[in-house]
């Protein structure tokens, strides 16, 4: 494997080595970077970028160490090469911006006092005489790989990558302008600007578009999201979108160059020259560029700078092996569908993706049906066949809150090929989707249920729609809980996505027997609890208040439906007719039952709905959760459900007498039975992602 | 025959080893002529600080610095250590001499025939900026000779520099100590800390194991982040002890270098053999001091050291024989030798 050191060992730097590992993996090599080089100050989304290329030099099988940056190596890097003991017949390169033979010299016996034999030097100078950028830490080559096409926009719709400053963007000129741009028809606008930038447009009244900031992702993952670039500023901003320029011009879209000082048109790189100003750029898109892009772009990718600034110039002078694959494009093999549920207090995604799953197998899909889910959810989700890869749950002994969504990334990398399907249900996209979505070129296709929370932060969550090719909505069974979080053709609505159930009175009757039979004693009245795992809120009150009740019922049986993940208190296990329970049919438990005291989520508030059954509603209202609280009202003020309060006990306690013992569970039954809830919408859904990926494909 | 004018020039910021042996050099011919000493600010250093040894020995020698002079004038010119000339393009003063002499401290080429910095950037500046009948390099050990003719062959263009015939040794005149009688295996090593002055660090730990009784690295400050993993090893920063304290602590100073590095002399050797150490280096490095240096590669130090300690007569008599070696070094030798390779005839002093 190809290390990739840096001279300098700053944060700078690290980013030019992932650029440039990134770039050697993606021309089909294998390159790493030693995790240990790895910038304290690297946090949050930046480390996504890297961890993919990151393992222990001291474990790894180093077939040759590349050098950028060799015109100013520091201490530190040169401390870790000596560390490394690497063997004399391992080739060393030292690439960069040679100011003249001295500097060549001092790079050269630098690194050989460390290695103890020499090192080659590459001169990027000698290399690339009209480069992009000169003095770049990372090599700034067009990469040869497969070139691939903007995604996710479809064919008459063109995407625009607009590199802006933080100081444009502080001017409501441009805002303005922007806006003028976003209205206009069949053009998709996606912002690249600095971090500042992006909390601008945060803080911005305007419904601005998708923005990411310049080292948000690969050079090689924007450029592959877009038809064209127009780069504004006083120059180009950096090796990263120097990279994103390049490899757009590799792909056949096109580069407009409206920086003041007209960077990229004077190198000679097959830019267009754009206007300076953005209130230029929409009448020069319309009259000169969009009649004209497929040709531009074919008259870029085939300019004779770009021949001059290959890639395959680097791997010569490096002395590269012929690479042994193309790392992009789409592999051969059969695609696959992969369905990912959040990890919610219950099993309820898990659920509801897997009754989607089920029909997209049956009305036909393309390709393989499987699932990526945390491990509170496999079992379940393996009693129905599906095959599993395992996530990593968040813990609290990871070192980093996003510590599980690190590895959750590379294992949905690793699982997933480029053109293949990914099906996200859950309310926060996490950044692994997110990122694999795009670096994937995945078709995206995200279940999210309504019913936030008042006052819930929505931004981010909906930012990051656009990276999906449909957003379908399962709607509430009651109309006042449907509200339109976003708009548009790639959002639907679709019916109450609702698990069937064929229990005959028969088989209720066996099992309620069966039941009686494990526990060891006859029962008249059933109670069926589904309290949560004291995730979102601890419950154990609650039980211990309807266990305390139930002991005064000899003829009552209490089950306790306990999630994978719960915490079960010690106290529970200690009643003789009240019982802890896992079990993965707890519908047929709960219709079996003769009450059901559970949170109000999605999945239960809908099955009691759906299948009538009696049922007692005590909300979770965590600060990340959907609004319980008006959903379980919504049964209650139609008199379908009671709903109680958390701290309600003694009402609890009056409620489950009423219930069984004075015939208010059977009026809800009967109510229950009589109402008609609106059309389900499991075979919509299923018909919705049939129809993106046939049009995909 | 009438007294000749000579004139020194070098960068007097260099901290190391040039202007220490500038300093003795200037003591050394302080009977037999009073030289102009010439500085030249170049791009090599910053700030205005002459090295302390050598600023000592221009107060005690009542010799003035002139900085930056236009001109240099004078039957000889010695230009000590070019290297400082690497980082620029021209040469500040314009030299007139019968003879211009550059001593050249620092090797040309490094081990394998790299060069070691830009050397026809730092002759080609002096070449152009003087007119002289006789231009003259002066290597200063046999190595050193070996890289500067080695570079010279090399070159296929370019003035053409005559190589002075004597080397231009560093005159070692350090306070003698008489060895140890019954040394122990107390091994150390000083140098500056860069990473040049270090061999690989498999070779260091078979240099300085575990079992040896004593390891002391003073100036090992880039050994810092590999201390964990060594705790037989003190790691002294550079002029965190003294020297004397160092040579007190230790019977046995092992020198390698990194093996892209050759020392041109190895002035701390000839410290250390002073010091009554018996000390150890390759072989080409002890070439330089005609046995006064055993010669060992890392992986044979261990057996070297132990025929030493089994056999303390043996090592006493290596000591002395290295300690007798230095008299090649002298300051009276260094004299002689100016005198007549340098001024061209023996020089009585007034």
């Amino acid at each position: 494997m190809i290390l990739v050191e840096s001279g300098p060992a700053d944060e700078r730097a690290f980013e030019a080595k992932l650029q440039f590992t990134r770039q050697l993996v993606s021309c089909g090599h294998e390159a790493f970077i030693d995790q240990d080089s790895v910038p304290e100050a690297l946090t949050g989304t930046r480390l996504y970028d890297a961890v993919a290329f990151l393992a222990s030099a001291d474990e790894a099988d180093i077939s040759m160490v590349v050098v950028i940056g060799a015109e100013a190596i520091d201490e530190t890097t040169l401390r870790r090469l000596r560390n490394l003991r690497l063997p004399p017949d391992c080739p060393v390169r030292a690439v960069g911006w040679f100011a003249d033979h001295q500097a060549r010299i001092a790079a050269q016996s630098r690194l050989a006092y460390v290695l103890g034999f020499e090192p080659e030097i590459v001169d990027l100078d000698d290399l690339q005489p009209n480069p992009l950028r000169k003095g770049s830490i990372a090599p700034l080559f067009a990469g040869h790989c497969q070139p691939s096409g903007p995604q996710a926009t479809g064919a008459q719709s063109r995407r625009l990558l607009l590199v802006l400053s933080a100081q444009m963007l502080e001017d409501d000129d441009t805002l303005a302008d922007l806006d003028m741009l976003s209205g206009l028809s069949g053009l998709e606008l996606v912002l690249l600007t600095s971090g500042q930038g992006k909390e601008l447009i945060r803080k911005n009244a305007y419904p601005l578009p998708l923005a990411f900031g310049f080292g948000e992702l690969a050079p090689e993952t924007f450029a592959a999201m877009a038809d064209m670039i127009a780069v504004f500023g006083p120059s180009v901003p950096g090796e990263q979108v120097a990279g994103v320029c390049l490899d757009m011009m590799r792909n056949g879209a096109v580069v407009l160059d409206c920086t003041q000082g007209s960077a990229l048109v004077a190198t000679g790189a097959p830019a267009v020259r754009g206007p300076y100003r953005l209130a230029g750029l929409l009448p020069f898109l319309q009259s000169n560029i969009l009649p004209n892009l497929d040709r531009l772009g074919q008259e870029a990718a085939g300019h004779a700078w770009l021949r001059g600034n290959d890639f395959r110039r680097l791997e010569t002078a490096l002395g590269l092996p012929e690479a042994a694959s193309e790392g992009r494009g789409v592999p051969a093999g059969e695609a696959k569908m992969i369905f990912m549920p959040t990890n919610g207090v219950g099993l309820g995604h898990a659920q509801r993706a897997s009754l989607v799953a089920r029909e997209v197998e049956e009305i036909g899909a393309d390709g393989r049906v499987g699932f990526a889910a945390y491990p509170s959810c496999i079992p379940l989700l393996q009693s129905k066949g599906f095959d599993c890869m395992p996530l990593v749950a968040r813990s609290e002994h990871h070192d980093a809150p996003n510590a599980n969504d690190l590895v959750n990334y590379l294992r949905l990398r690793q699982l997933h090929r480029t053109g293949d399907t990914l099906v996200f249900d859950g309310g926060y996209v996490f950044d692994s989707v997110f990122r694999t979505i795009l670096e994937k070129q995945l078709t995206g296709i995200w279940i999210r249920r309504g019913l936030w929370q008042a006052g819930q932060a929505r931004r981010t969550p909906l930012e990051r729609e656009a990276v999906f090719r449909r957003v379908i909505v399962p709607e509430e069974a009651f109309p006042e809980l449907n509200t339109d979080y976003s708009f548009g053709p790639k959002v639907h609505r679709v019916g109450p996505i609702v698990q069937e159930s064929r229990q005959t009175p028969n088989q209720r009757a066996n099992l309620r027997a069966a039941l009686a039979e494990k526990f060891g004693r006859p029962y008249e009245r059933l109670i069926v609890t589904m309290l949560g795992g004291g995730v979102a809120a601890d419950r154990n009150s609650q039980l211990q208040t309807i266990c305390a009740e139930v002991e005064a019922h000899p003829d009552w049986l209490h089950l306790m439906v306990v999630w994978p993940s719960a915490k079960v208190a010690a106290g529970l296990h200690g009643w003789s007719n009240s019982h802890p329970v896992t079990t993965q049919r707890a519908l047929d438990l709960c219709r079996a039952g003769d009450l059901m005291v559970s949170a109000s989520g999605y999945n239960s508030v809908h099955e009691a709905y759906y299948h009538a059954i009696p049922a007692i509603f005590i909300p979770q209202m965590a600060s990340y959760m959907d609004d319980q609280d008006r959903r379980a009202r919504a049964m209650s003020e139609r008199d379908l459900a009671v709903t109680l309060a958390p701290q309600d006990l003694m009402s609890l306690q009056r409620e489950l007498v009423d219930c069984l013992e004075n015939g208010k569970a059977e009026d809800l039954r009967d109510r229950l039975g009589a109402a008609a809830p609106p059309e389900r919408g499991t075979g919509a859904a299923a018909e919705l992602i049939r129809e993106v990926v046939h049009d995909e494909r | 025959m009438a007294r000749r004018r000579v004139a020194y020039v070098l960068d007097p910021r260099f901290p190391g080893g040039t202007s220490s042996a500038l300093a003795q050099e200037l003591r050394a011919i302080a009977p037999i002529l009073r030289p102009h000493v010439y500085g030249i600010s170049s791009r090599m250093f910053s700030g205005d600080r002459i090295a302390p040894v050598l600023e000592e020995a221009l107060d005690e020698l009542g010799l003035d610095l002139r900085w930056d002079p236009e001109r240099i004038a004078a039957d000889i010119v010695i230009v000590h250590n070019p290297a400082f000339l690497k980082f620029q393009t021209e040469f500040p003063a314009r030299i007139i001499a019968r003879r211009l002499l550059v001593v050249t401290h620092e090797n040309f080429l490094r081990p394998g025939g790299n060069e070691g910095f830009d050397v026809a950037r730092c002759l080609d500046q002096l070449d152009r900026a003087s007119l002289a009948l006789e231009k003259t390099l002066a290597p200063i050990s046999p190595w050193n000779r070996r890289t500067v003719t080695d570079w010279l062959a090399a070159r296929s263009r370019g003035p053409r520099w005559r190589v002075l015939g004597q080397d231009w040794f560093n005159i070692c005149a350090f306070e003698r100590h008489p060895p140890n009688p019954a040394p122990r295996d107390r091994r150390g090593r000083l140098s500056r800390p860069g990473f040049e002055k270090f061999p690989p660090l498999a070779d260091l730990e078979v240099s300085f194991p575990p079992e040896a009784e004593r390891n002391l690295l003073l100036g090992a400050d880039t050994l810092s982040d590999v201390a964990g993993d060594h705790p037989h090893w003190e790691i002294v920063p550079f002029r965190a002890m003294a020297v004397d304290a160092f040579f007190a602590g230790i019977d046995f100073m092992i020198y390698h270098t990194s093996p892209a590095l050759r020392e041109s002399f190895g002035r701390v050797l000839a410290e250390a053999i002073a010091a009554g150490k018996l000390v150890i280096s390759d072989a080409p490095t002890a070439e330089n001091f005609a046995g006064g240096v055993v010669s060992a590669e890392p992986s044979q130090v261990g057996a070297v050291v132990r025929g030493f300690l089994d056999d303390p007569e043996n090592y006493r008599r290596q000591v002395e024989h290295a300690q007798a070696q230095l008299d090649r070094f002298s300051a009276t030798r260094f004299a002689d030798f100016f005198a007549e390779h340098v001024l061209g005839h023996k020089v009585e002093a007034p």
